[in-house]
């Protein structure tokens, strides 16, 4: 056999498999400006109906559908299809509609036409059927005024109806064909989706808010970050919208990569059960909050870039309703002193303080699903024990979890809600913490509380309901029904080229006409 | 063909008692189904209300008795009727359809990739045994046992698409996709046929027939293809089939580290959503498999072997 040197046999295999991946590789893409985003999550079908279940979410980020109203960057409601709404009565809504807006296939956006997409989602067998919706909005009736204005009449007073229009649900379509089978307004045109992998679309020329930048703009779903994080890499994506941490914190550290960050209202909270247990006993409760390190637990779960520590159940970043003069501190021996003040001491000497002559071992769970939560879960029992408090841990399912905290068999459920997925201030504190709420399993009931928020359920106008939702939020810090962690801030890293990209704080929007890459 | 037959009662007991272990586990699973299918349905959410639960628990019979439901389940099942997946409300014979294509493409290309490899590894260390290529066999087949599909995966996409940028990090749609994917499961396949084809196959070589044969005249490199190999095969066969039973479930960490389409990746977002009829189909589908091609290579060996057909029949 002839004695071949490495270096022969390097060369014989490099050749080789770049003559394979010539030959396997697709043709080059023909279209110029054409972006790749890699996003943790897919479509659910190949011709997603924004309006049924959750399509709308990717259609929104994605520049096909759009809504008649939005959530602006500070959480406000903006002008989207409609340019004027009013609130005629407590039931009755006016809508104008925004002039000049074509739908994908060229004919234009009407008031019938938004008329008949609405009433597509209570229609039983249309692919934009959606029962949830229709519950949310109550819509009892639309009235055509003329061709550009409308009026919802809702079937009982709805003080959160603009918000609920704002839900990506709430997208005006029209009617598919084979050739178009999603026909929206967007700035982005539905080309095709492949189930949990991939959403395609081409430009809309014609869109009314300028033509967009991009050719082409695919949404390919990655769920592992660190692929992603490859993928970006070798140049097969151009941004990367959920970004690993710990990367992050690297490049932004170097000072390398072109990095994207904004806080969410995505909310990581730990829910204590409060109506028997030991965490009845309210000066307990407290000191479980003020033993909580939360840049801590930001900085060793997240590295610090992925969460902003809470002072409430919504961030700064929401404007609007955040009620910026309440604070949650991290003072280990203000609770120490509490606890022994109580008489919550450690008179055996094992290290865990008693309450009632037992050992106080918090029992808390949490669920798989957010990576966040589990070293969150793990970083809280050491820090409750330097309190003197005991935990035990363990990873369970969502609803199992509730559950136990309902039925007194566990004491903390460790959990993370997006707190106002249509901007609106009600839906968290309506649903975890009102005595009547869905997902109240804590126990919790105060009636103080609960007239807030019937009052401002009632209250249409914005500024009479801010002081009520800023007392609520007040009510919540003080009681702890939620004991609030940190709020997840999203990172996205490009590769230098991309323009006009802004991470939304609801994630509820990302292509617009002015997403580019750089030539 | 009539052993195969003659195995059907019990290949039949043995899927009754997948579907029904299959339901138990899905129906006593942790939580309430009907959060579950809402969950699936509207991912994003974490809060459903009353009135919604209350319609999906009687959409899905979820409140009839445990057997009532089984026995639905079954039902339907045994008509071709899998159900919908509750996350997008399609069939779910039809997005298996639409998945199995692609994992049986990587499947096979990997199969046939690994044993290649590992028929060359082990022909070269069973006709040189002792020597450097022996040891450099049995080296790479215990490096490759030993190193996880995700941990190779990812090496790859590091080296091929990051550093040389010669194949598509992730991805399907092009034969060039398949590339990295397929070379990290053949890896898995070289690794464990080759300890296994070696050991078959120095069995084989130290038969008191290859003496004989040797005795007659016979060159060696007769004696290896035409008798040695063809008497390891008669276990490899078996082999072969579990570890294509295997790859289908090994796809899923590749499909997952390469973002593919195919079962794998389907499953693992079907357990992540909660997608119960999804997940159920799949978790009857890869033990039907595992049963019917383990079936199918005993049957092909006892065919292939008086001797092992003889004893599973006195059994």
């Amino acid at each position: 056999m002839p004695n071949y040197s490495r270096a022969f046999w390097t060369k014989t295999l490099a050749a080789t498999c770049l003559a394979a991946a010539a030959l396997l590789s697709p043709a080059a893409a023909e279209t110029k400006l054409e972006m790749v985003i890699a996003a943790p999550f897919g479509p659910k079908s190949s011709i997603p109906d924004p309006r049924a279940r959750q399509n709308g979410w990717l259609s929104n980020r994605a520049g096909v559908s759009e809504t008649l109203i939005g959530i602006g960057y500070d959480m406000t409601l903006q002008p989207r299809l409609a340019t004027g709404f009013e609130n005629l009565s407590e039931r009755e809504w006016k809508i104008t509609l925004r002039e000049g807006v074509k739908f994908h296939d060229g004919s234009a956006v009407t008031a019938q036409a938004v008329k008949e997409s609405f009433e597509k989602l209570s229609e039983e067998g249309h692919p934009g059927n959606n029962p949830r919706l229709v519950k949310l909005l109550n819509i009892e009736s639309i009235e055509l005024v003329d061709d550009k204005t409308l009026v919802f009449r809702t079937s009982a007073p709805n003080s959160a109806f603009l918000w609920s229009l704002t839900e990506p649900s709430a997208a005006v379509m029209k009617d598919g064909t084979d050739a178009m089978p999603l026909v929206g307004t967007g700035p982005f045109v539905f080309e095709n989706a492949e189930t949990d992998k991939t959403y395609v679309t081409t430009g809309f020329a014609d869109y009314w808010g300028g033509a967009p930048k991009l050719d082409r703009l695919v949404i390919d779903a990655i769920s592992d970050p660190s692929v992603a994080a490859l993928a970006l890499q070798a140049g097969d994506v151009d941004l990367v919208t959920n970004y690993p941490e710990p990367d992050f914190a690297k490049l932004l550290e170097e000072g390398k990569g072109q990095l994207f960050s904004e806080a969410t209202a995505r909310l990581f909270f730990l829910q204590p059960r409060v109506n028997d247990g030991p965490l009845s006993n309210q000066t307990l409760l407290n000191a479980v909050s003020l033993g909580l390190d939360r840049d801590t637990i930001v900085a060793a779960t997240l590295a610090g870039v992925g969460g902003q520590s809470a002072n409430g159940i919504f961030p700064a970043s929401m404007k609007s309703w955040v009620n910026g003069d309440i604070s949650l501190s991290y003072d280990p021996a203000k609770a120490l002193a509490m606890l022994d003040e109580a008489g919550i001491t450690d008179s055996d000497g094992n290290g865990i303080r008693e309450l009632n002559g037992e050992d106080i071992v918090l029992k808390i769970r949490s669920y798989e699903g957010r990576a966040a939560l589990r070293p969150t879960l793990e970083i809280s029992q050491i820090m409750l024990q330097q309190i003197g408090l005991g935990a035990e841990i363990a990873m369970g399912e969502f609803g199992a979890n509730n559950e136990a905290l309902k039925a007194g068999e566990i004491d903390l459920h460790l959990q993370a809600w997006g707190t106002a997925p249509q901007g609106d201030p009600d839906y968290f504190p309506s649903t975890l913490v009102a005595t009547d709420g869905s997902y109240n399993v804590s126990g919790y009931s105060n009636p103080e509380l609960d007239a807030l928020l019937k009052k401002g359920r009632s209250l249409f106008s914005s500024e009479e309901r801010k002081p009520v939702y800023a007392e609520v939020q007040a009510i919540i810090n003080r009681d702890l029904p939620v004991i609030p962690l940190f709020h997840k801030t999203q990172v996205s890293v490009g590769n230098g080229k991309v323009e006009g990209y802004r991470i939304h704080p609801a994630e509820t929007y990302l292509a617009s006409p002015e997403l580019a890459i750089a030539e | 063909m009539k052993y195969f037959l003659s195995r059907l009662p019990g290949l039949a007991f043995v899927l009754l008692g997948i579907s029904l272990i299959t339901f138990t586990l899905s129906y006593f699973s942790p939580g309430d189904r009907a959060e579950a299918i809402a969950h699936a349905r509207y991912p994003e959410e974490i809060a459903f209300p009353p009135e919604l639960l209350q319609a999906i628990r009687a959409e899905f019979h979820l409140e009839e008795p445990f057997w009532l439901q089984y026995l639905y389940w079954f039902g339907n099942v045994l008509r071709g009727d899998f159900g919908l997946s509750y996350a997008s409300q399609t069939s779910v014979w039809d997005i298996f359809i639409g998945n199995l294509g692609e994992t049986v493409t990587l499947s096979l290309t990997s199969l046939g990739l690994g044993l290649a490899v590992a028929f060359l590894l082990a022909s070269l260390a069973v006709r040189h045994p002792g020597t450097w290529l022996d040891r450099a066999a049995v080296m790479l087949s215990s490096v490759g046992a030993a190193m996880p599909s995700y941990w190779l995966g990812l090496l790859l996409i590091l080296g091929f698409a990051v550093h040389l940028g010669w194949f598509p990090s992730y991805g399907t749609g092009t034969p060039a996709h398949l590339v990295l994917p397929a070379l990290t499961l053949a890896f898995w396949v070289m690794a464990s046929q080759t300890r296994l084809l070696r050991s078959f196959m120095l069995e084989a070589a130290n038969q008191p027939f290859v003496e004989t044969l040797r005795l007659r005249g016979i060159s060696e490199s007769e004696i290896f293809f035409r008798h040695v190999l063809r008497h390891a095969m008669v276990p490899a066969v078996t082999m072969i089939a579990i570890d294509f039973a295997s790859l289908l479930e090994g796809a899923i960490i590749v499909e997952l580290t390469f973002a593919r389409s195919g079962l794998g990746s389907l499953l693992a977002g079907s357990v992540l959503s909660r997608d119960l009829p999804m997940v159920m189909f799949l978790v009857m589908f890869f033990a039907v498999a595992y049963v019917v091609i383990n079936s199918l290579a005993e049957a092909l060996q006892a065919a292939s072997d008086p001797a092992t057909r003889t004893q599973e029949q006195r059994v």
